[in-house]
């Protein structure tokens, strides 16, 4: 673990309870990478202050017509001189990005091996503590049942400890209701920023009218698909009757060749129609199986989808 | 096609089982899933997409079902009519003996055998050659080697049982006497089993195909049957009678004993049978009862006159012809005996004291030039005594030669010893019943040349001194030296020794045992000359003709003899003899049991009985297998003709199907 991280931890004991979430290995490999945002333009000196107020960037971004009502400070007033026309300089703004990693902790997270929900917990942490590392401001998230449970925000290294207990705090409970919890955040987390959604998306009700509370705000959102190897390629045989982790729902299958055929199809489907909505409406998608290393996911997959960089 | 055991196929009755089975079956193992969201419509979408699914899924039971009905298939052991292998060759060897009448397969085993021969001709195709031989008492080839169906199928429906004994191992040397023209030939035995067979130690290297004829073994059966006389009193006569139970229950029979009188008068030579008496035997299973029935003692005085006495065993058993036994009851007579001596005081003494002996006294000259051979071959002596006198030329009958040499083959004089010692005698032989030769001194002896087949009685230490020798029609004893030239006249064993003699020999005990056979022997006697021809009446009444043979000299047994060249006085005395020499009937259509009538000319008859006796043909119970080759033959019951047997490639794709099933099983790969 790092010098700052054993700090922050008070005592390498109640680090080490952490290692298997995120490891010192593992640190090293991320410390200089940082998220990114298309939509936010990330200040230059961001993090430096500690002060909440956010003053007006100098750097000139374009023009466009006054009209009535604009604020008469922006009025260009050197070309009015020359067109005799209004015009009203627009300059980009400079924030803090705001992080926000909300995390599915429903009982289908519970699935796989290593289960999705470990998985998505190795994952946060490491997005995390990239965020917290370039002084970002970092909100954790997990939501079941309808609930969403939130930490931070949060901001610098020294904190990466409690987002890592809230990590490790997680237990999968509950159904999974995207709506309910995206529309809990949507109307609270207004804020610019990066949100990144790690989550098996199988809410029975659907995730589209969960996602559209995502379209309204300025947030450039990143959807992490994750799902188990075994839920991608399932390996099961005989006659089986399935029972559905959350609900206790069950289904009869005989395993077979179509069948399994059939299986994978739907599956490629699903991930297929989800990429397609959350791209048609501008959402970013990643479809990730705990099959793959979660350091490879975070240092290639997510390096090459441009999250981090 | 058809099936060996059809009645496998009632296991097909499980197919139903196994399909209720699949619908009880499905316990589903629950297995936790993150949801069933995906599944659910994986599923619908199939149920949509596929609709045979319902057959695949079920691809398991159809192949279950499969491999049920091909195990079950296999059970029921499938075969088809073999092609035939063109140019194989049969020997097709049926049994007719005695046992083969037994009614347990129905109408009876022979028919069986017949039938199932006739399948065997029937099954013959393009060069297939069969041969055919039956055998009994003694093989016969009835057909050789040959493809004619028609032939082959006509002396199969001409076979009839005869009931006689059974000799297995003159048929086997028959087949392995043809054994060279019958290479690669297969034999097949229809018989059941009814001979000593394990004693065969050679046997052709042929295959062997017994067809096991016959079911079970139930029978009850008369095994002997004698008539005896007893020695002191000539009136009083027991009838010896041993029933013997072959079966496995206890038999509870009736045993009854008629006379059949003689009747010169009558047709058949036989007044009506007269019920003498009749007794309840019990015999245990596997065990046997001896019956005495006696006649002439204080206890049942009358004795039956001369004539034929039937034994009738009353009792249903699969096998009839050994219920029977015939017996020719003489009348009581005294042994009449020529003594043909130049003088002996000893010999004549002692016959005369003998009550049962009626001797008559010749010398040699007197008896070469009176007394005919057809005197002696008619049988108007009982017992010819030769003492120092051989005659020229001996018809069949009994004789006591002392210190002479008999005119017969096999018998010649190679010289003399002298002062012969005693080394051993035959202690259990009748004629040596009381005699004790330990004191035995001779002055010297013959060294003789005798038939392989002689009995020695006494045995010297240079050769026999006294034997016995017995051949159809004849029964000779020779002492090899003279009885004056040694001390035995003068010891009591000389007399005890006669009369042993004289009843032996004479055939006082045995009442009439000399015109009982077995089936299948040859009868003969001596007939008057100029009898030309003899009618016998058998025992179901038909009659035939038996040619008579006349022979110049008669030497042996049946044999012309070719005099020897130091013989010339006997052929001087054929030449010089005018007088006619007795004819011989020799009779050897015995195959069928009961009493034989003889009729020479108009008023001379005579019986002869004919009697199986025999356990081994009596015990009908069929042999499960045969020794054959250094191995065993188990006999079938049926299948003559051959089967080609599928079963196997029924296994084998029930294997497949089996495999089949369990990689599908463990691979869930469906089509």
């Amino acid at each position: 673990m790092s010098a700052e991280l054993e700090s922050a931890a008070g005592g390498s004991a109640l680090a080490a309870r952490y290692q298997d979430i995120l490891s010192d290995e593992f640190i090293s490999k991320i410390e200089r990478l940082r998220l990114v945002s298309r939509k936010v333009i990330v200040g230059r000196i961001r993090g430096e202050r500690l002060t909440r107020k956010r003053g007006r960037s100098v750097e000139f971004a374009d023009y466009r017509q006054y009209v009535v009502g604009d604020d008469l400070r922006f009025l260009d007033w050197n070309l009015y001189a020359r067109l005799d026309r209004l015009f009203l300089k627009l300059f980009l703004e400079e924030e803090d990005l705001h992080i926000y990693i909300l995390v599915d902790a429903s009982r289908s997270m519970a699935y796989g091996n290593p289960s999705k929900l470990d998985y998505a917990r190795k994952v946060a942490a490491a997005l995390a503590y990239i965020g917290l590392a370039n002084y970002d401001r970092v909100v954790l998230g997990a939501f079941a049942g309808g609930d969403l449970r939130l930490v931070g925000p949060v901001r610098g290294k020294h904190q990466v400890l409690r987002v890592l207990e809230f990590l490790a705090s997680l237990e999968p409970e509950g159904e999974t209701r995207l709506a309910a919890a995206f529309k809990q955040f949507a109307l609270t987390h207004r804020r610019p920023g990066v949100v990144i959604v790690v989550s098996d998306f199988l809410d029975k009700a659907g995730y589209e009218d969960a996602l559209r509370y995502f379209l309204a705000t300025r947030q450039d959102v990143f959807i992490l698909h994750l799902l188990a190897a075994e839920e991608l390629a399932p390996t099961l045989t005989g006659d089986l009757k399935l029972v559905d982790m959350e609900d206790e729902d069950t289904t009869e299958v005989t395993i077979s060749a179509p069948l399994l055929r059939t299986y994978r199809r739907t599956v490629e489907s699903f991930c297929t129609s989800l990429k397609n909505y959350a791209g048609s409406r501008g959402l970013n998608y990643l479809l990730a199986s705990t099959a793959v290393e979660f350091d490879v996911l975070v240092l290639d997959y997510l390096r090459r989808r441009g999250l981090v960089r | 096609m058809s099936f060996l055991a059809p009645s496998a196929l009632a296991l097909l009755g499980l197919l139903p089982v196994i399909v209720l089975l699949y619908f009880l079956k499905l316990k589903r193992r629950e297995e936790p899933i993150s949801s069933t969201y995906l599944w659910r419509r994986a599923v619908e979408d199939l149920r949509a997409n596929a609709p045979f699914q319902r057959l695949r899924r079920n691809l398991l039971l159809w192949l279950q079902l499969a491999l049920l009905a091909l195990a079950v298939v296999a059970l029921a052991r499938p075969a088809s009519r073999v092609l035939r292998r063109e140019g194989r060759r049969f020997i097709c060897l049926i049994d007719t003996s005695a046992s083969m009448a037994a009614r347990d397969v129905r109408p009876n085993r022979l028919a069986e055998a017949k039938r199932q021969a006739l399948e065997l001709v029937a099954n013959m195709a393009g060069e297939d050659r069969m041969m055919l031989m039956t055998f009994d008492v003694k093989p016969t080839i009835l057909v050789p080697l040959t493809d004619d169906t028609a032939r082959l199928r006509a002396a199969v429906n001409a076979l009839e049982p005869r009931q006689t004994t059974t000799d297995f191992a003159a048929a086997v040397d028959l087949v392995a006497a043809l054994g060279a023209q019958l290479r690669g030939a297969e034999v097949y035995l229809l018989s059941d089993g009814g001979f000593e067979a394990d004693s065969l130690t050679e046997t052709p290297d042929l295959p062997l195909r017994y067809i096991r004829i016959g079911q079970t073994g139930e029978n009850l059966g008369i095994t002997a049957c004698e008539a005896r006389r007893s020695l002191e009193r000539p009136g009083e006569t027991q009838v010896f009678v041993k029933v013997q139970n072959f079966g496995s229950l206890e038999a509870d029979a009736r045993l009854e004993l008629y006379l059949h009188p003689l009747e010169p008068g009558s047709a058949g030579g036989l007044g009506p049978p007269q019920l003498l008496d009749a007794r309840r035997v019990k015999v245990p299973a596997g065990d046997s009862v001896g019956v005495v029935f006696p006649y002439g003692t204080p206890e049942s005085p009358t004795a039956p006159a001369p004539g034929l006495l039937r034994v009738v065993l009353a009792h249903e058993d699969d096998l009839a012809e050994d219920n029977t036994a015939w017996l020719v009851l003489e009348a009581p007579h005294k042994v009449r005996t020529l003594v043909v001596s130049p003088g002996n005081y000893f010999l004549e003494t002692a016959l005369r004291n003998d009550p049962l002996a009626a001797a008559q006294v010749v010398g040699p000259e007197e008896f070469d030039r009176e007394v005919s051979s057809e005197a002696l071959a008619l049988g108007e002596f009982d017992l010819v005594i030769f003492d120092r006198h051989t005659p020229r030329s001996l018809p069949p009958g009994a004789y006591l030669f002392l210190g002479a040499v008999p005119p017969l083959e096999g018998f010649s004089f190679r010289g003399e010893v002298e002062q012969p010692v005693v080394v051993d005698w035959d202690q259990v032989h009748p004629l040596n019943r009381f005699v004790n030769y330990s004191h035995l001194f001779l002055e010297r002896a013959s060294l003789l040349e005798v038939p392989a087949d002689a009995h020695t009685l006494v045995e010297g230490d240079s050769g026999p001194l006294l034997l016995y020798w017995s051949s159809p029609g004849y029964r000779v004893v020779v002492a090899a030296f003279d009885p004056l030239a040694s001390r035995w006249p003068l010891r009591a064993s000389f007399p005890v020794f006669l009369a042993n003699a004289v009843r032996v020999l004479g055939g006082v005990e045995s009442a009439g045992g000399a015109w009982s056979v077995r089936p299948g022997s040859t009868i003969t006697f001596t007939v008057p000359p100029g009898t030309s021809q003899v009618t016998v009446t058998y025992p179901d009444g038909r009659s035939a003709q038996v040619p008579v043979r006349y022979e110049l000299v008669t030497s042996g047994p049946g044999r012309p003899s070719e005099a020897p060249q130091g013989r010339s006085e006997g052929r001087e005395a054929v030449g010089r003899s005018q007088e006619a020499p007795p004819g011989q009937v020799t009779f050897g259509d015995t195959y069928r049991c009961g009493p034989y009538l003889f009729t020479l000319g108009e008023k001379a008859r005579r019986f002869f009985v004919v009697n199986l006796l025999e356990p081994r043909e009596s015990d009908i119970t069929p042999r499960p297998r045969l020794r054959w080759r250094r191995g065993t033959v188990a006999g079938r019951s049926q299948v003559v003709r051959e089967n080609r047997e599928f079963w196997p490639w029924f296994v084998l794709a029930a294997l497949a199907v089996c495999l089949t099933e369990w990689y599908i099983y463990n691979r869930r790969v469906y089509l």
